[in-house]
């Protein structure tokens, strides 16, 4: 374990598999992040929740590292460990969430406020994910922000590849155009910023 | 072919494509469309990446993690030394010496032929049993064997004579006291009323009265006599 970045996940899990709590340590280094973000924007953005699963995740690595096959990859294991960790909950709690549902009908109001900075982006940003459906929403966090590749989204969330495709297309139409006017302000406003700078 | 697309929206900006890759996305979609979908996917990535970098996991998941992983090395090492411990345990118990020669010598002697066979005779052992290996034993088995036996039951009367006082005063049992119905023509008996019969003498059922050996006999009996007809 001299240099770990040479290690593979892989490579790790077979010496956490013998218990080696140093190739834990790595591998929590890894991902641990990444996965405390996915259950944050999975939960609607609770922190609080966010931690606790993330606890959970690796509880549930150590306990099922003997499960885990070597030849496959660990990256794809973790987050498909996430992702049902993530759907259970939802399936408990069914009156608050809608696992199954593809609509995306947007209930809130189009209108557009006075400060259209970048704050106000993300906050719409925010607001856009948040109404995605569970599916939708996990496909376009594993997308782009984990930035996996379609064959290994379609492993996790157990679909064809064709599904995640399209789901991806439909998300970023929605998220286009309900953004749209904010992005133009945004970029408006960044533009406008840029100019005082220069005139400064 | 929509893969291609939506790898190249999420790469490139439309004036970064390839004259190739231009015509691609032309035939698909318009060149305003491709470069919203491009920013768009750019900035939300960005705000994605920045979000996600005020985040941090805390300490405690660690370490609670690390001390699950220590637990379950415990647990399972115990397990093996458990598995260990049960394959080897019989040939590992230990016993007293005394104890072993305690042992090894009742064995000794409950293997000793006089406890095997309390009949045993060494005289026996120089007798010839037999010259071949096999012995044919012809025995007549008869299917029915009768066996006679004297009578085991000896019937003694005895005849005693009476006291005037042992004398039941009492009336004599007619046809109408004992209320038994008698067939005129046959001679049967069609009705009787065994209850008031047996109020009369000592048995207390049908059965009883039948079967009792211990009674008078049915001759020396008022009732049976009525039913003999003796009377």
């Amino acid at each position: 374990m001299t240099n770990s970045n040479y290690i593979t996940d892989e490579q790790l899990m077979s010496s956490l598999q013998k218990g080696d709590e140093s190739a834990f340590t790595i591998l929590y280094e890894r991902y641990s992040n990444r996965i405390l973000y996915f259950m944050f924007k999975m939960l609607r953005n609770d922190e609080a929740k966010a931690q606790d699963f993330t606890q959970d995740v690796f509880m549930k690595v150590i306990e099922k590292a003997d499960q885990f096959d070597t030849n496959k990859s660990f990256k794809t294991w973790i987050f498909t460990v996430a992702a049902n960790h993530c759907k259970n909950y939802f399936r408990s709690n069914k009156q608050l969430f809608d696992i199954d549902s593809s609509n995306n009908s947007l209930v809130y109001d189009d209108s557009i406020e006075e400060n259209y900075d970048q704050k106000e982006f993300k906050r719409r940003l925010d607001i856009e994910v948040n109404k995605l459906s569970y599916k939708f929403k996990e496909t376009f966090i594993l997308r782009y922000f984990e930035d996996l590749k379609l064959k290994e989204i379609a492993e996790i969330m157990d679909c064809p590849v064709g599904t995640i495709k399209s789901r991806l297309n439909h998300v970023t139409q929605i998220l286009a155009k309900k953004l749209k006017v904010y992005k133009v302000l945004f970029d408006s406003s960044q533009v406008i910023e840029k100019t005082k700078e220069y005139e400064d | 072919m929509k893969t291609k697309l939506t790898e190249l929206i999420e790469r490139k900006s439309f004036n970064e494509l390839t004259k190739e890759e231009q015509n691609f996305v032309l035939s698909e979609i318009s060149e305003q469309e491709f470069n919203e979908k491009h920013e768009l996917i750019s900035q939300v990535k960005g705000e994605l990446k920045s979000e996600a970098s005020q985040l941090k996991a805390k300490d405690s998941i660690h370490l609670n993690a690390l001390a699950a992983l220590r637990e379950k090395k415990d647990r399972e090492s115990v397990e093996e030394s458990d598995k260990e411990k049960g394959g080897a345990g019989f040939f590992a118990f230990k016993i007293p010496l005394w104890t072993a020669i305690a042992a090894v010598f009742m064995i000794f002697i409950l293997s000793t032929p006089i406890f095997i066979n309390s009949e045993f005779d060494q005289n026996k052992n120089d007798e010839l049993l037999a010259l071949v290996d096999t012995v044919y034993v012809d025995k007549i088995i008869r299917d029915t064997i009768e066996i006679t036996q004297p009578a085991d039951t000896v019937v003694k009367m005895i005849y005693t004579s009476r006291d005037a006082s042992d004398e039941i005063t009492e009336l004599p049992a007619t046809i109408e006291s004992l209320d038994i119905k008698v067939n005129e023509t046959s001679g049967e008996i069609i009705q009787y009323n065994s209850q008031s019969s047996m109020s009369m003498g000592s048995y207390t059922s049908t059965f009883d009265f039948k079967s009792s050996d211990t009674g008078e006999s049915l001759s020396e009996d008022k009732i049976g006599r009525v039913l003999l007809r003796i009377e």
